[in-house]
């Protein structure tokens, strides 16, 4: 007990510092990329200085640096105001509706899938999971767009400029189409199956993602994990498979 | 951007917004007012015309500064010293009490302890040859 009273100075500071670093570390994911790199080092520079100012009893530098920084508060605010109304207003949703995000997308993949079985139209869809998917994939178009099944049904269009090649889902987001995904060299695979779920067996040999395959030629759709073809009688189905296989944190 | 690009960035972003916080933190901690306690000199200024001093010169004394802990970092090597202004002093033993202005410190910097309190000096006429 005397220990502990005679280290709570210490602790106390430790305290603030461990504070200190969690509200700025949360405060900086607000800012992206480069500008935020700059935004933190000019700051920092800007703290350094006034520090170097006070040691060095530099009173004209000082008054400059602290005049910048008083004044940073209010620029970084005009700057960002627009990101600070969206933080302010996506720290009003709720959890609940996060995980309603997430089911929405498997739900979109579904309604898609099975728009595509009806009318006989071959796809091929990656979720990543896990293991990235990027370093396996050879050309494709970047896209970057809600996961919507009416997009998606319009990618696999057979008038499509990119409709020869797999959709790539990452992170709950459609980043990327008409991608060509390495073949499985197994060959124990049946010769019956055509290049779409060969290209499903094949990157799911090397990575942990989930690739959702329609046959244009029998209108049925399968799931691939892991080398593995599961068929998929309808639409329910394919929605209670996707939902055991991707964990909300893989869409988020 | 790739995934792999994004994430060193994510890292940079991190590691810098933690050198801010360090920094903050430090600025906040220097301005926290402590103590220092320095052994300083004693120099008497310009003795008052036609006196000597007949004292043995007076030792070091030791003063306890107070004030921001960022001024106190650096006082050690800034040379503190006490200068006495004894210009007006009349021949005979006298006690001079050393005051805060005598140590030429930062304005934010207060002494507040001085040992010994004060300074014994012995002046006495200079013999005309």
């Amino acid at each position: 007990m005397n220990l502990f009273l005679q280290n709570i100075g210490v602790l106390r500071d430790l305290l603030d510092l461990s504070l200190a670093v969690l509200i700025v570390t949360r405060l900086s994911r607000f800012l992206k990329g480069i500008l935020a790199l700059r935004i933190l080092a000019v700051l920092s520079a800007l703290v350094a200085g006034h520090l170097f100012a006070r040691l060095l009893s530099l009173q004209t530098v000082r008054i400059l640096i602290d005049t910048c920084l008083a004044s940073s508060v209010m620029a970084l605010a005009v700057i960002f105001q627009t990101d600070i109304r969206k933080a302010f207003a996506t720290w009003t949703r709720s959890h609940t509706e996060k995980d309603v995000e997430m089911s929405d997308v498997i739900d979109e993949l579904v309604f898609a899938v099975a728009g595509l079985c009806q009318k006989r139209i071959g796809a091929l869809i990656v979720i990543e999971r896990g293991i990235q998917v990027d370093s396996y994939l050879a050309v494709g178009t970047d896209i970057d767009a809600k996961v919507t099944s009416e997009l998606i049904s319009s990618i696999f269009l057979p008038y499509s400029p990119i409709h020869d090649g797999a959709v790539i889902i990452q992170h709950g987001k459609l980043t990327k189409a008409g991608c060509f995904l390495p073949l499985t060299q197994n060959l124990e695979v049946s010769k019956s199956l055509g290049t779409r779920h060969r290209a499903a067996m094949g990157l799911s040999e090397l990575v942990d993602a989930v690739v959702v395959v329609v046959s244009e030629e029998t209108g049925t759709a399968s799931v691939v994990v892991g080398g593995k073809k599961t068929d998929v009688v309808d639409p329910p189905s394919l929605g209670k498979t996707l939902r055991r296989l991707v964990e909300p944190r893989w869409l988020k | 951007m790739t995934q792999s690009k994004s994430h060193e960035w994510a890292k940079g972003v991190s590691a810098l917004a933690v050198v801010l916080a360090v920094l903050i933190w430090l600025s906040v901690m220097l301005e926290r007012t402590g103590e220092i306690t320095l052994t300083v000199p004693v120099y008497l200024g310009q003795l008052p015309p036609g006196m000597i001093l007949a004292s043995p010169a007076p030792a070091d004394i030791e003063v306890t500064v107070s004030g921001p802990r960022i001024l106190l970092l650096l006082l050690p090597l800034h040379g503190v010293a006490c200068d006495l202004d004894v210009s007006a002093l009349g021949p005979g033993e006298v006690k001079v009490a050393p005051r805060e202005g005598n140590f030429h410190l930062d304005r934010e910097l207060k002494v507040v302890r001085v040992l010994p309190a004060t300074v014994p000096l012995v002046l006495a006429r200079a013999e005309k040859k």
